[in-house]
């Protein structure tokens, strides 16, 4: 009840028709769009004020990139009013720059084509287009590139390019729907680097929709968007104190069995939630002492042990999951219907006692060595990370593991298999979600789950119970006659998840499963996940969000074809030379800036209102930090050091290679 | 303007990036012309035909020779007493002439004889050549006979204008001209523009502040100069390889060309507009650019003899005009004062086109 | 009952029914099979109209007699010339040849009259326009032959020793359509089913489906096989559809045996879905494919005397239709609809079809296969 009262007078903290509002770049009052039967949008009402960084964040299908295509004028509303910069957005055109979700970009198109393009359509004079060409390429390390295919790029070099792109207009404002969405997390931090300068130095306005809720934590404002309707406006500090919650960090070393017994067995309704998080778990409660000595009652009667317990503010993310918990849509939790009790016929022997093996395994495009000696060990039951970049070889090495792709040379062993990998039998016993979208579009949801079952041998006394079990879990009952096309990317990738292991296979190979998912949709895929892997499978997945690869027993990084760290989290996070320190200061924005003068620059990065600072010497340099901080007037709030995350890791395992391959600046 | 050449340099640029269009884009003209020059031949010669001479006489004898000796017709390998059944049911002879036991005892006798002519009508145009054929073969043998007593009253004085030797690749070719730069620039526009809302980069178009017109034009640029290249090519190598030249002003002809180019891109383009992929603006093309360029343009058979509703739908084929165009500008020689109308008629054409495709474009927004 | 049950159990039975869903839902197959199809039989039968009539005819008659009047009433008499205008002079009609305004001239001399009535031969110009020389020809012959019977007729006497009887046979009428039809047919039937199936794969590729059936335990043979079927069958209605527009619309005759006709075009369907899935296993996208589904479906359509007849090719084309199987089954197809030929006739197509349809779904299944490993 409470929550209700706080979004309505966060809504109403919107100022519509105030004409003293004059710096409000956008306003949107009561927009609706309507597709054919289907209400995208029903009254959506914010604006956002000059040179604000406005997040838009919500599950997929919420209306966001419909509202973003209103925004950037190239689609017409149903009803409502929105101005942008004073004018209907179809006039303001010129002064926007818009990235829209995919495909911005002429992958046949050198960088400089596609530039020049942009720069031709919007009429920026040839004098100015070379500065800012020069300028933003400069900005975005893609200075050196000039004449390479935009289809060349990494993920997050295309995301930096189509960025460049619209700024060469230098727009006042900035529409960008889902722009980090399969981009590597050294170049997700440089984009966001980029975009707070941008607004804090050029005065952009930023609207920016994002799946991850950290970089939901950089903007000045967000909004939580749900079924075509805004659920809740303000400053993350805002959203996180809405929910009137305190989060408790608890240190376990028995994570399963703790969050088993904390959201089945508290009684009282002092635990909110419960969840995994990497290699602690995350407990909303409502009051910090009672919920704290709940926690430590639980443990105690069942015979757990807590390592610490610390209280911490809430954060985006448990704004998310609790609001949308709220609104009934967190897909529930449905017990798999085992028909052959789990993996249970796994030999042990030799080099057969892995499921997946491969020892330098190596595969080249012509010159081009797209995987160097790649060593792979996954045994049945374990879940096996492969993470990295967009282009760091991994769907290459991945396709290789199963059979779908010749090796160039290597050896390898999928399921005890070593010849032949592409017969009958083996892939009988293969699950296999691939990157992109592996249904047809053009048939139901349930004609696609009959066609897989019945394809991998399902018999058929069983399929219906394994179909209800996929619709069931992905919160699908009654839309089963739906076409598979009409889903948003989230959902299909849950229907293709349900799809591909219905026939309880040993090993599952799962190719980026949880890109484009809402957060509520990630966290239900790694039960999953965990579920068939405690039950024998053995799982491979990629991913490059890093946060979820904590889930993996064990993971190895991949930079360019090659693996540069293997073992457990938390061995990789160990291995990490120097200290990760917080720091809570008044300006953020200035602060990186200064500090990145200092140092390098990837060892400063804003983590929404605090910094995050990697000192080699933590001893020897805190005080520098601190000095340097001080003469530029900056007030610390706190400084502390916390333990690295995979995300941190990964980061400095990458730009320390980097760094040891070019010589260092004098 | 500015807008219009950054769209045309971006489609110059990617067409060029795409080997196997660009390589398409040339292969595929020259392939059409080679076929469609040299396999498009309405009049057969060297017809299989079977005589069934039952006279055995001289003069049957001689008769049989000389219609071996037009040229036109050579003897047929066949077995068998029944002509209809083991020769033009299987397909083997097109015609068989059978001249009856007392051919030449009849014609000692002044009497009239019967020659019997049998004829595969599948062929209808064939049929018709070789039953004049024939006829005319037996009336000049008449005379060379000395059969026929007394001259004949008039002499028909037969003059073949502008392709007295009828060879038909004069006729041809200058069609295939016309079918070639009607289908594939078409084709190439249809598929850039199909491309961008498949892929969906048409988005950044419409969020700068570009029309349809300019987006249009600045297609239509590119792609005329791709057109250009195509022409110069096909023409060129068609001239050399069926020895035609102009017979006379090549003005008309070239400029000609340019509004006949713009006017098949632009044909392309509304196609593409109209479209959502390219799978189905190629079958656009493919289907309407054929069946319009080849049948309705009387590239094959004359105009005149599509049938009367049919016929309307000729009048709005820029090919057709083209083909009048070409044909003049090789064959006949009249030069600008017998094709200016084609001319007009080719501007109009595109100029519709062009309007109908930014109709559809419309706003430049995506569909609601 | 038991196979049966086996068969509804088995992967082959999942991805039938999987296509069948797909084809059902596809509006764009089912008019792609049914509309152009339709189009293409009216138009090409209409349009190609090999007929020479109406030619329009400019009179220059100097004579201006009931003699020289009587000669142009002969002329235009079965109606392949018709008479357009009468220029005054014969500049001006060589003028209205030249710009194109008329296809055929005549020009009666001032002393036509005199001339018939003397022993002198008169002499009547004819102008014909060849730049078709198609038409041209068979104007030429017509107006040659009309004239000589004209002037038979003004000495009765001069009785011809030789008559010649010609029976035209299969189609008396000479309706042009006749021929072209069934060619079309042919046409069709090949542009339907060889893209048809590119599409069926392509779209698999592209969407990355593919990728996803590989890793399932099908075998390529079941998957390419489960492709076929629906396809055939569908196929197989498009060929009756096409059939009964020729018949109907265009009444053109079916005199042959009807499951024949069935059987021929059930294996040039093989021949085209073969061909369908050459392309599309060694295109890279759908817009190769369809670049090069032109690249291939062009030859051959214009090498199969669909539209142009192959004896009037040049040698060399002629023998390279041999290997189009395109040609022989609109052989077929004319046998059997308008000579109503058997199989005795149409054996060496029957092998030569057979032959095309093995050869192109092994390769393409030997292709397909080897691309997924």
């Amino acid at each position: 009840m409470t929550q209700k009262t706080v979004t309505n007078s966060q809504i109403t903290e919107v100022r519509p028709t105030d004409p003293a509002a004059s710096d409000d770049v956008i306003r949107v009052i009561g927009l609706h769009k309507h597709y054919d039967r289907v209400a995208a949008v029903q009254g959506v009402d914010f604006s956002v004020r000059r040179g604000e960084v406005f997040g838009l964040i919500g599950p997929d299908g919420a209306g966001k990139t419909t509202t973003f295509h209103i925004l950037g004028g190239v689609m017409e509303a149903t009803a409502g009013d929105v101005q942008v910069l004073g004018q209907p957005p179809r006039d303001a055109r010129l002064k926007i720059g818009y990235l829209t979700q995919q495909f911005s970009l002429y992958l046949d198109l050198s960088i400089d084509e596609n530039l020049r393009y942009v720069g031709g359509l919007r009429q920026v004079p040839d004098r100015q287009f070379s500065e800012r060409r020069e300028k933003y390429l400069r900005l975005m390390n893609l200075e050196k590139f000039g004449d390479r295919l935009a289809g060349e790029l990494s993920g997050g070099m295309k995301q930096k390019l189509a960025l460049c792109c619209a700024l060469v207009s230098q727009p006042q404002v900035l529409l960008l729907d889902e722009p980090t969405t399969g981009v590597d997390p050294v170049s997700r931090r440089e984009f966001w680097d980029v975009l707070a300068a941008l607004s804090s130095e050029e005065g952009v306005t930023i609207v920016v929709a994002t799946p991850y809720l950290d970089e939901a934590e950089r903007c000045n404002r967000v909004a939580l968007m749900y079924d075509g309707q805004i659920q809740q406006i303000g400053t993350p500090a805002e959203l996180r104190n809405s929910l009137g919650l305190h989060r408790l960090e608890v240190h376990t070393p028995q994570l399963q069995a703790a969050e088993q017994v904390l959201t089945t067995l508290s009684e009282s309704d002092a635990i909110v939630d419960v969840q995994t998080f990497g290699d602690r778990l995350d407990v909303l409660v409502s009051d910090p002492q009672t919920g704290e000595s709940q926690v430590r009652e639980l443990f105690r009667q069942n015979h757990l042990q807590a390592d610490t317990i610390e209280l911490a503010e809430p954060t985006l993310e448990n704004v998310f999951v609790t609001r949308l918990r709220q609104q009934g849509s967190a897909p529930e939790f449905f017990e798999f219907p085992r028909s052959r009790g789990g993996n249970r016929n796994v030999t042990t022997g030799s080099s057969s006692d892995f499921a997946i093996y491969s020892h330098n395994l190596n595969r080249s495009f012509g010159s081009f060595r797209a995987v160097k000696n790649v060593n792979v060990e996954v045994r049945y039951g374990e879940i096996f990370g492969l993470l990295g970049a967009n282009g760091a070889g991994k769907t290459t090495t991945i396709k290789m593991l199963c059979g779908l792709l010749p090796i160039s040379s290597g050896d390898i062993s999928l399921g005890g298999e070593r010849g032949n990998l592409r017969s009958s039998e083996l892939r009988r016993r293969i699950g296999y979600m691939s990157q992109k979208f592996t249904l047809y579009d053009d048939l139901t949801i349930l004609q696609n789950l009959e066609f897989y079952s019945g394809v991998y041998g399902v018999p058929r006394r069983l399929r219906r119970e394994k179909i209800d079990w996929v619709i069931a879990t992905c919160g699908l009952d009654g839309r089963e006659t739906m076409l598979t096309g009409q889903l948003p990317g989230g959902w299909k990738q849950r229907v293709a998840f349900g799809a591909s292991v219905m026939h309880e296979p040993d090993i599952l190979f799962l190719d980026e499963p949880t890109s484009g998912v809402d957060p509520l949709a990630r966290r239900q895929f790694w039960k999953l996940i965990n579920d068939f892997a405690r039950n024998g499978t053995a799982v491979l997945v990629t991913t490059h969000y890093l946060e979820e690869a904590e889930q993996c027993n064990r993971m190895s990084f991949m930079v360019a074809g090659e693996i540069v760290t293997e073992g457990s989290p938390s061995q990789i996070k160990a291995s990490q030379p120097g200290q990760l320190i917080e720091v809570v200061i008044d300006q953020t924005q200035a602060a990186s800036n200064l500090l990145k003068q200092q140092m390098e620059s990837w060892r400063v990065s804003i983590f929404a209102d605090r910094l995050h600072i990697v000192l080699d010497d933590p001893d020897r340099d805190i005080p520098i930090v601190r000095s340097l901080l001080k003469s530029a007037n900056l007030t610390i709030h706190s400084l502390r050091p916390i333990p690295f995350s995979l995300e941190d890791a990964f980061i400095g395992v990458v730009q320390r290679l980097a760094q040891s391959a070019t010589p260092e600046e004098p | 303007m500015k807008r219009i050449l950054a769209q045309c340099t971006k489609e110059l640029a990617q067409f060029r990036r795409d080997r196997l269009t660009l390589a398409l884009a040339f292969i595929l003209p020259v392939m059409t012309l080679f076929i469609f020059g040299f396999a498009i031949r309405l009049e057969a010669k060297n017809i299989a035909i079977v005589v069934q001479d039952f006279d055995r006489s001289n003069l049957s004898r001689r008769y049989t020779e000389g219609l071996y000796q037009t040229n036109q017709f050579v003897p047929a390998q066949w077995s068998g007493d029944d002509p209809m059944q083991d020769a033009l049911d299987r397909g083997i002879a097109k015609a068989a002439v059978i001249i009856p036991p007392d051919f030449s005892r009849g014609i000692a006798a002044g009497k009239t004889s019967q020659l019997q002519v049998l004829i595969d009508g599948t062929d209808v145009n064939n049929a018709r050549v070789i039953k004049n054929s024939i006829q005319a073969f037996t009336r000049s043998f008449l005379q060379d006979q000395n059969l026929m007593s007394g001259t004949s009253k008039i002499t028909p004085r037969l003059r073949l204008w502008f392709n007295p030797g009828r060879r038909e690749s004069l006729y041809i070719v200058p069609g295939v001209f016309g079918v070639i730069l009607a289908i594939y620039p078409s084709l190439l526009a249809a598929l850039a523009m199909s491309r961008e809302k498949e892929q969906g980069t048409i988005l950044q178009a419409y969020a700068s502040s570009i029309s349809a017109a300019e987006l249009l034009l600045g297609k239509c640029l590119a792609y005329l100069v791709v057109g250009i290249g195509q022409a110069i090519f096909v023409i060129g190598l068609g001239c050399a390889i069926f020895r035609i030249w102009f017979v006379g002003d090549p003005s008309p002809f070239l400029i000609g060309t340019g509004i006949f180019l713009i006017a098949s891109i632009m044909f392309g383009l509304l196609i593409g507009v109209r479209a959502n992929n390219r799978s189905v603006a190629v079958q656009g093309v493919a289907t309407a650019g054929f069946l319009l360029a080849l049948l309705l343009s009387g590239f094959i058979y004359p105009l005149s003899n599509i049938p009367f509703p049919l016929s309307l739908v000729t009048n709005i084929v820029p090919a057709r005009y083209f083909i009048e165009i070409s044909r003049d500008a090789f064959v006949r020689g009249t030069g600008w004062e017998g094709v200016w109308v084609a001319q007009v008629c080719l501007v109009v054409l595109a100029f519709v086109l062009f309007n109908i495709a930014r109709r559809i474009l419309g706003r430049m927004q995506l569909p609601g | 009952m038991k196979l049966l049950r086996r068969l509804i159990e088995s992967r082959f039975w999942a991805l039938t029914v999987k296509e069948i869903g797909q084809i059902l839902r596809n509006k764009q197959l089912i008019f792609l099979l049914v509309f152009p199809p339709t189009i293409q039989l009216l138009i090409f039968g209409l349009a190609l109209n090999p007929d020479v009539q109406n030619l329009k005819l400019g009179v220059v008659d100097y004579s201006n007699t009931p003699m020289s009047r009587e000669l142009v009433s002969a002329l235009t008499a079965n109606g392949v010339f018709r008479v357009d205008r009468a220029p005054p002079n014969e500049q001006i009609l060589g003028e209205q040849v030249r710009r194109g305004e008329i296809i055929t001239g005549l020009v009666i001399p001032p002393t036509f009259n005199r001339d018939l009535k003397s022993d002198h031969p008169a002499e009547v110009q004819v102008l014909i326009d060849a730049v078709d020389a198609n038409t041209a020809g068979i104007a030429s012959g017509y107006a040659a032959q009309i004239i000589n019977h004209f002037s038979q007729q003004l000495a009765p006497q001069n009785q011809a020793p030789i008559e010649t009887q010609v029976t035209i046979l299969y189609n008396p009428g000479l309706i042009s359509s006749w021929f072209i039809v069934p060619g079309v047919l042919g046409l069709v039937l090949n542009l339907g089913s060889s893209l048809v199936s590119t599409s069926a794969i392509v779209r698999e590729k592209d969407t990355g489906t593919l990728e996803q059936l590989l890793m399932t335990p099908a075998a390529a043979w079941e998957i390419i096989l489960a492709k076929v079927v629906p396809l055939f069958v569908l196929l197989l209605g498009e060929v009756m559809l096409a059939v009964t527009v020729a018949t109907l619309v265009f009444h053109v005759p079916f005199r042959g045996n009807f499951f024949l006709f069935m059987g021929f075009s059930g294996l040039y369907i093989c021949v085209g879905i073969g061909i369908g899935f050459l392309l599309a296993t060694v295109s890279r996208s759908q817009q190769q494919a369809i670049l090069t589904s032109f690249f291939i479906n062009l030859p051959l359509i214009q090498l199969s005397g669909a539209i142009a007849p192959i004896e009037s090719m040049p040698r060399f084309f002629q023998i390279l239709s041999l290997f189009n199987p395109l040609r022989h089954y609109v052989k077929v197809v004319r046998g059997v609809l308008l000579k109503g030929n058997g199989l005795e006739v149409l054996y060496p197509e029957a092998i030569a079809l057979t032959a095309f349809a093995v050869a192109l779904l092994a390769i393409s299944t030997y292709k397909f296969r080897t691309q997924l490993s």
